[in-house]
């Protein structure tokens, strides 16, 4: 996978929390993982195809993702419910299409697919056994870690 | 999101909404009710959108371009062909200059980059609402 691949994806990130729910974000150092190593009880994972083809997946756990609804919707919830996953889902959205778009107008060909919660056993089949490079991002209402898993075509 | 304050608008356009995000399709009907639009139809893939644009004939098309089924560019171009003089605006996390250039050639009147203001959206709106012709 090449390098420049994972900027975007983290500052989009950084980008996109900060616009929809206003708030400070530290980034951890990057590492990389296996899949059985991404953190979190929720998985979101968008399809990227064209240049590159695999994923990147937004992962974070069950408060976090309540946390973060709340901001998005204004609307609490003790569950995590369709309502917070379809939050958590847009998100991921907002962030891959960002990345993508950056990505595009360097001069790369990146299509990207709607996103998609899968269980936390899937993601080693979804991943194809891709190298993933995972970026902790630190913020008020816990910790989101990002996923890319990309292979140049 | 920040909240937008209400003016005094009326009900003047209708609007259909096609976005497979429930939360993104709740976030701008908000924006369109409060410039005075009327949501009649939500869709969540661009074939629904296509049925409900038939059907419905409203006088605004807000689209998303990642959908399942068929994405937002296509339905475009099959409402465009339909209607030449359809009113859309493309509302997308894809920016890029390219994709942004291809929807304003097959029509689209304007296109916004997701996350955006409620502010910023409302003006689009409107002024797309307002247009006679051509593009913003």
């Amino acid at each position: 996978m090449r390098c420049e691949y994972i900027g975007p994806f983290v500052d989009s990130t950084i980008k996109v929390l900060d616009k929809t729910i206003q708030c400070d974000i530290s980034k951890g150092n990057i590492s990389l993982v296996n899949a059985d190593e991404i953190a979190g009880d929720i998985a979101v994972i968008v399809k990227v195809k064209n240049d590159s083809e695999g994923s990147i997946i937004l992962s974070m756990e069950n408060g976090t993702a309540l946390r973060i609804s709340k901001a998005m919707t204004g609307e609490a919830s003790e569950f995590v419910t369709l309502v917070e996953l379809d939050s958590i889902c847009e998100l991921a959205n907002m962030i891959s299409g960002n990345a993508t778009s950056v990505l595009n107008d360097m001069g790369y060909d990146f299509k990207v697919f709607p996103p998609l919660v899968i269980e936390r056993e899937n993601i080693l089949k979804k991943t194809n056994g891709l190298e993933i490079f995972q970026v902790p991002l630190f913020t008020e209402y816990g910790e989101i870690s990002v996923n890319v898993a990309l292979r140049t075509n | 999101m920040e909240q937008l304050s209400v003016n005094n608008a009326r009900e003047t356009f209708t609007c259909l909404i096609a976005d497979d995000s429930e939360f993104a399709r709740k976030n701008i009907a908000k924006i369109v009710s409060v410039v005075g639009g009327e949501i009649v139809g939500e869709a969540k893939t661009g074939e629904e959108a296509l049925e409900l644009y038939s059907r419905l004939n409203p006088d605004l098309v807000l689209l998303d371009i990642t959908m399942p089924v068929l994405d937002g560019v296509d339905t475009l171009r099959r409402i465009m062909e339909t209607n030449r003089n359809a009113k859309v605006i493309m509302v997308s996390s894809v920016g890029h200059k390219e994709m942004v250039w291809r929807a304003i050639c097959l029509g689209a009147k304007h296109f916004v980059t997701k996350p955006y203001t409620p502010e910023y959206v409302s003006t689009i709106i409107k002024a797309v609402v307002e247009q006679k012709g051509g593009v913003q």
